[in-house]
């Protein structure tokens, strides 16, 4: 799953996958605004056929937290 | 335009930033293009917040709430592509009628007014279309924070000013930026909390008509234009503002597109004499349009 989510993070934020780690966030991804936010909430939800709360929306933040969010839907690529 | 080291807006955006860094680099680009008077209206709005006891970390909260809440809508609209709301009775408590979240919603879009382009390019265009010379009475439908009825009334010389809110707390905003003294003095006004579409204003002819942001958080917009237009004078000057495709947490009224918004303009009885339509930052109208991003419009109207 961890690389699948890495995946639709590379392709909505245009970010090379290999360098998708703990680290990457909203503060270190300069792509990673609003629009491509909710983009990227769509697009996880899509691939992991889940759908994620209010209250998750505006946390996925970081890769971390994303992945997070993703398990606690109970995710499956 | 540079920002004061000292001045009230870096200690603000330093404060969004923390509780929001999605939203560092787009505001740091607003700001850039603030004219110098406009970045002085902002510092003087912070000022008249702190004055009034408001201090930095709540307006920086009042703004990220506006954000995450239209962030989640965005995401609601997206999946179901229609607003979640469509009725006065499912946010009237949630919004209207509750104070403290109002309050930190009416601050919150006063700062968007500097912070979101869109916003930043309605105000201009609204200062620039409103008559500055001429007589008679001006009406304002929602003037929520107050902020735009304010600068109507040091921009221009109508003989009186009212201003009708359904909300409580927004008309206590109008009257307290009014009464404040910070921005000036002003007495040739008259603030009712009432429903526009059901109560009476005090008068029956207006000269000059203003409804920012409510078309789309009304049940009957259609209802709301046909009221405008019969209070307004012929010659009457119009200004309304409103979104295409842009949820947030109280917007029931869903405009498709601008074109879906003059039919129900012209069904009303009144024409656009000019528009601004404005896409999403860093987006065209036609790619907006296809996507189904949020857009703002503002509309100078004729009867």
């Amino acid at each position: 799953m961890e690389q699948r989510v890495r995946e639709v993070i590379s392709q909505v934020l245009g970010v090379d996958a290999k360098s998708i780690n703990s680290t990457t966030s909203v503060q270190s991804v300069s792509a990673w605004d609003s629009l491509a936010h909710m983009n990227l909430v769509l697009a996880l939800e899509e691939a992991f056929g889940v759908e994620f709360t209010d209250e998750q929306i505006p946390t996925m933040t970081s890769f971390p937290e994303v992945l997070k969010a993703v398990e606690a839907r109970g995710g499956r690529a | 335009m540079n920002l004061k080291s000292d001045g009230p807006v870096q200690p603000l955006m330093r404060e969004i930033s923390r509780l929001n860094p999605m939203q560092t680099a787009f505001i740091e680009s607003a700001l850039r293009d603030l004219t110098a008077d406009e970045l002085q209206a902002l510092e003087s709005y912070l000022g008249f917040c702190k004055e009034c006891g408001v201090e930095t970390p709540y307006l920086a909260q009042c703004y990220d709430l506006i954000v995450r809440d239209t962030l989640r809508e965005q995401v609601y609209f997206m999946r179901h592509k229609r607003y979640r709301y469509s009725t006065y009775a499912e946010v009237a408590n949630s919004v209207y009628l509750n104070p403290e979240y109002m309050q930190k919603y009416m601050h919150g879009l006063a700062l968007t007014s500097y912070f979101w382009p869109q916003h930043v390019a309605l105000r201009r265009r609204f200062m620039k279309a409103l008559p500055k010379e001429r007589s008679g009475h001006y009406l304002e439908i929602g003037p929520g924070h107050g902020v735009y009825f304010m600068n109507a009334m040091r921009s221009s010389r109508f003989d009186s000013f009212e201003g009708v809110d359904i909300s409580p707390k927004s008309i206590e905003l109008t009257r307290k930026i009014l009464t404040s003294g910070h921005f000036g003095r002003f007495e040739n006004y008259n603030l009712l909390c009432q429903d526009f579409l059901t109560e009476k204003t005090s008068r029956d002819q207006y000269d000059a008509i203003v409804m920012g942001e409510v078309l789309e958080h009304v049940e009957q917009p259609e209802a709301f234009l046909r009221k405008i237009s019969s209070l307004a004078r012929p010659d009457a000057f119009i200004w309304i503002t409103t979104v295409i495709n842009a949820p947030a947490v109280d917007h029931l009224a869903l405009f498709e597109s601008d074109a879906a918004l003059e039919k129900i303009v012209a069904q009303a009885g009144l024409s656009v004499r000019e528009k601004l339509l404005i896409p999403y930052v860093g987006q065209t109208v036609a790619n907006s349009l296809e996507k189904r991003l949020p857009m703002n419009i503002g509309l100078v109207l004729a009867k």
